[in-house]
C-alpha cells in the first residue's frame, strides 16, 4: 500500500513537471520559433529520408562488410559500455535526482524507491529508444535484422547494469572511477590483441566485481550536491531561466579556471573574463550545439554536393553570429547587477567577443577541412578559411556591439547592408580565394561608411 | 510519551553540532526549542525528521524508531520548515494534492481542510500558481498549510511565524493551540520568546549544542526574570 502511494505521489510529480516543461516549451517556442518553418523542416526531413532509403540501397557491399565487423566486435560491447559508465560517472549521475525528489524523500516516500524508480523510469527511456533507433537503421539502411536484433539484446542487457554502475560509482571518489576504467580498458585490450574470446568472460567477471565492490564500500551521495547538478538538467536551465526567472543554480563547470580567475580579481578586464565564463557554463549546451550543428552543415552537405559550401559556410557563419549575439543579450536579461550599476560597456562587449573568436577557430578549421578534402591545395585552403574568420570576427564584434546600443536603449543604425556585402563576401571568397582581395577594399569603404553615419547621427 | 530523543549525537564536517541531546514530548503538548543562534535547533530539528544523520542516540515516535523503519517514521510526523521546500513543478493545489496522496488523507477532510485553509491563509486566488510566481510570504503560507493537512501524531515547526503576515500569524497561532487539545505534539523553534511563553507548555534550551535546561515553560519565565535582575 505505502509502495503504491509512493508511486503514485512520484507519477504525480513527473506527470506535472512534464506538464510544466511542455508549457514553457510553447511559450517559448511561440516567441523564438516560426511554426510554419517548423512544418517546412518536417517536410524536409521526410523527403530527406526518403531519398537517404533509396540512395543507401548503392551502399548494400559496404553495409554488409561493416555488419560482419562489427559483428566480431559485438562481444566487447558490454564491457566497453560499463567503462563508458565509467566515465560518465565523472560529471553525470544517470539517474536525475533532484531536487524535487529530495524533496519527496522528505514526506513518507523512501529514497530507496524513488531511485528505483527513477531507475525504472532511464532503463526504460534508453531501450525505447535505442529499440526505436535500431529498428529505423533496421528499416532504412541495409543492415540485416538479425543483426540489429542481436546488437539491440546485447546493447539492451548491457545498458542495465550500465544505468546503475554510472549512479553507484558518481558517488565514489574520483580515484576509484579512474582505477575502474583504467583496469576496464587493460581487460578491453588484452582480450583484443589476444584474441581469445572466453578471456573475456573471465576479465569482465573480474572487473564487474571490482566495480560492485567498490560501489558498495565507497558510494556515499551527497545528495544535495547530486540535486543540485541534475536540477539544471532536468529543467534544461537556460530556457527555465528564460521564461519563468526561476533561480536553479547552474552546474560547476570551468571550476579550474575559475578557481585560476579568482586571484586577478582587481582586473576588471580579468572580473568581465570571469563573468563571461560564467555566463558561458549556463549557455554551454547552446554554444556547443550551434558549433557542431555549424560544424556538420560545413563539412557534411559539401561532401554530398560539392557547390554547397558557397552556401553552406555563410549559412553556418549567419546562425552562429545570431546565437553568439543572442546569448550576449540574454545576459542582460537577468537580474544581474549589470542592469543597475554603470559598467565599461565596450570592454565588457569586447571582451565577450573575444571569448567567442576563440570558437571560431573550429570553424576556420572545419572550411579548412572541407577544402582540403574536396582536393582543393592547402595554401589557397588556408587563405580561404582566414578570410572567412576575418569576416566572421569583425562581423561579430559589430553585432555584439549593436546588441549593447540595444541594451543601453541608444539610437543606432544597424549595419544590414554591410552583413549582406559580408555574407556575399564569404561566398565570393568560398568561390575563389582571390576574392579574400576585397578585405582591404572593403576595410576601406567601411571606414568612409562609418564616417558617413557618425555624421548622419548627429544630425 | 509521544516523541522521545535520547542522547543524540550529530557532528557536520569534523565539528560537533549536537552532543548528547535527550528530549520529550507527551501527546498534546507543545514543546519550544529555544536558543541562540548556532545553538543547534535548527540541526536537532532536522535530526528529528531524519534530514540529517546523527551519530549516536535513537529517536521514536510513539515506538517508531527512526532508523529501524524510516518511512513508517515519517508518516508519523509533518514538517513546516523555516524555508519553505516547494516544488518547482507543482501548482499550489497539486502540493496540497502531492500531501494528500501522501499521507493518505480522505477525500471529505481533505476538501473541508483545502477550504479552511486557503480561506484564512487568503490563498484562494492563488491555487493555481507555480512557487516561482508566489511572494516569499505566500510559499510559507502554502508549507505552512501541506503540514497542516495530514493528521499525524507530531508537528515539527522551524520558526512557524517567519514571513507571516499577522493576520495568517494569529490563525496559525489558533490553529496550534486547537491541534494540541485535539491532541497533537508539536515542537517549535523560535527566537520570538514572547510566543514560547503564550504557546509552549514546556521548554529546551540548547546551548553550544548540549541541553542547558528544560522543563515547564514557567520555569523558562523565572529564568528570565531571574536574568532580567
Amino acid at each position: 500500500m505505502m509502495g503504491a502511494e509512493s508511486w503514485q505521489a512520484f507519477h504525480t510529480l513527473k506527470r506535472s513537471r512534464l506538464q510544466k516543461k511542455m508549457l514553457l516549451y510553447k511559450k517559448s517556442f511561440k516567441t523564438l520559433y516560426d511554426p510554419v518553418v517548423f512544418l517546412y523542416a518536417a517536410v524536409m526531413a521526410v523527403v530527406l529520408l526518403l531519398i537517404s532509403y533509396d540512395w543507401m540501397k548503392d551502399f548494400t557491399p559496404l553495409f554488409h562488410e561493416w555488419e560482419d565487423r562489427a559483428s566480431t566486435y559485438l562481444p566487447f560491447l558490454p564491457m566497453a559500455l560499463w567503462v563508458r559508465a565509467c566515465i560518465a560517472g565523472f560529471r553525470d549521475s544517470a539517474l536525475p535526482f533532484s531536487s524535487s525528489e529530495l524533496h519527496l524523500s522528505l514526506l513518507p516516500h523512501s529514497r530507496r524507491e524513488i531511485l528505483f524508480y527513477l531507475y525504472m523510469e532511464k532503463a526504460g527511456k534508453s531501450l525505447f529508444l535505442s529499440a526505436l533507433v535500431l529498428t529505423a537503421a533496421g528499416m532504412l539502411t541495409p543492415l540485416s535484422l538479425s543483426f540489429t536484433f542481436l546488437f539491440f539484446f546485447i546493447y539492451g542487457c548491457s545498458l542495465l547494469f550500465e544505468v546503475w554502475i554510472q549512479w553507484r560509482l558518481y558517488s565514489t571518489p574520483w580515484y576509484i572511477k579512474l582505477l575502474l576504467v583504467s583496469m576496464g580498458g587493460t581487460v578491453l585490450t588484452s582480450v583484443y590483441t589476444a584474441g581469445f574470446l572466453p578471456w573475456m568472460i573471465i576479465g569482465g567477471a573480474a572487473w564487474v566485481t571490482a566495480a560492485a565492490t567498490a560501489s558498495l564500500y565507497f558510494y556515499e551521495p551527497s545528495w544535495g550536491k547530486i540535486a543540485e547538478r541534475n536540477d539544471a538538467k532536468v529543467w534544461n536551465l537556460w530556457l527555465v531561466n528564460q521564461v519563468t526567472n526561476v533561480a536553479v543554480r547552474p552546474p560547476k563547470r570551468f571550476t579550474a579556471a575559475a578557481r585560476k580567475m579568482r586571484d586577478s580579481w582587481f582586473y576588471p578586464k580579468r572580473m568581465y573574463d570571469r563573468i563571461w565564463l560564467s555566463h558561458g557554463k549556463e549557455s554551454y549546451n547552446y554554444l556547443v550545439s550551434t558549433i557542431v550543428a555549424g560544424v556538420l552543415i560545413i563539412v557534411v552537405v559539401p561532401l554530398q554536393v560539392d557547390w554547397m559550401r558557397f552556401l553552406t559556410v555563410p549559412l553556418a557563419v549567419f546562425i552562429f553570429i545570431e546565437v553568439a549575439s543572442g546569448i550576449f543579450h540574454n545576459f542582460f536579461k537577468q537580474p544581474t547587477v549589470f542592469r543597475y550599476i554603470p559598467v565599461e560597456d565596450e570592454a565588457l562587449a569586447l571582451v565577450y567577443v573575444k571569448w567567442v573568436k576563440c570558437c571560431l577557430l573550429i570553424y576556420a578549421c572545419a572550411v579548412l577541412v572541407i577544402q582540403m578534402m574536396l582536393g582543393f591545395p592547402f595554401f589557397s585552403s588556408c587563405i580561404q578559411a582566414l578570410a572567412v574568420s576575418l569576416w566572421v570576427g569583425y562581423d561579430l564584434k559589430e553585432k555584439v556591439l549593436e546588441e549593447m546600443k540595444k541594451v543601453n536603449e541608444e539610437s543606432f543604425y544597424p549595419a544590414s547592408w554591410t552583413r549582406l556585402a559580408g555574407y556575399v563576401f564569404t561566398t565570393a571568397v568560398m568561390i575563389h580565394p582571390v576574392s579574400a582581395a576585397l578585405i582591404p577594399a572593403f576595410s576601406f569603404t567601411r571606414g568612409r561608411f562609418s564616417l558617413w553615419m557618425r555624421k548622419k547621427r548627429t544630425l | 510519551m509521544v516523541l522521545r530523543v535520547e542522547g543524540c549525537s550529530v557532528e557536520i564536517g569534523g565539528a560537533q553540532i549536537l552532543h548528547d541531546v535527550s528530549l520529550e514530548a507527551g501527546r498534546g503538548e507543545i514543546l519550544a526549542l529555544v536558543g541562540h543562534n548556532g545553538a543547534g535547533k535548527s540541526t536537532l530539528m532536522k535530526t528529528m525528521i531524519g534530514m540529517r544523520d546523527k551519530q549516536s542516540g535513537s529517536i521514536a515516535i510513539h515506538q517508531e524508531n527512526i532508523d529501524d523503519h524510516l518511512k513508517g517514521y515519517k508518516r508519523m510526523f509533518s514538517y513546516i520548515p523555516e524555508e519553505p521546500l516547494l516544488f518547482s513543478e507543482l501548482t499550489t493545489l497539486q502540493h496540497f494534492d502531492l500531501y494528500k496522496q501522501s499521507y493518505s488523507i480522505d477525500r471529505e477532510t481533505f476538501a473541508s481542510r483545502i477550504e479552511r485553509y486557503m480561506d484564512a491563509f487568503e490563498i484562494t486566488d492563488k491555487k493555481d500558481e507555480y512557487p516561482e510566481a508566489l511572494s516569499k510570504g505566500m510559499r510559507q503560507k502554502v508549507q505552512t498549510i501541506c503540514a497542516l493537512l495530514p493528521v499525524v501524531p507530531v508537528l515539527f515547526i522551524d520558526e512557524p511565524f517567519m514571513g507571516l503576515d499577522v493576520y495568517a500569524g494569529k490563525f496559525l497561532e489558533e490553529e496550534l493551540n486547537r491541534k494540541k487539545e485535539e491532541g497533537m505534539t508539536i515542537v517549535l523553534t523560535t527566537h520570538q520568546l514572547e510566543k514560547v511563553k503564550t504557546l509552549a507548555d514546556t521548554y529546551v534550551m540548547l546551548k553550544n549544542g548540549s541541553v542547558s535546561s528544560y522543563g515547564p515553560v514557567e520555569f523558562f519565565e523565572m529564568l528570565e526574570r531571574r536574568k532580567d535582575q
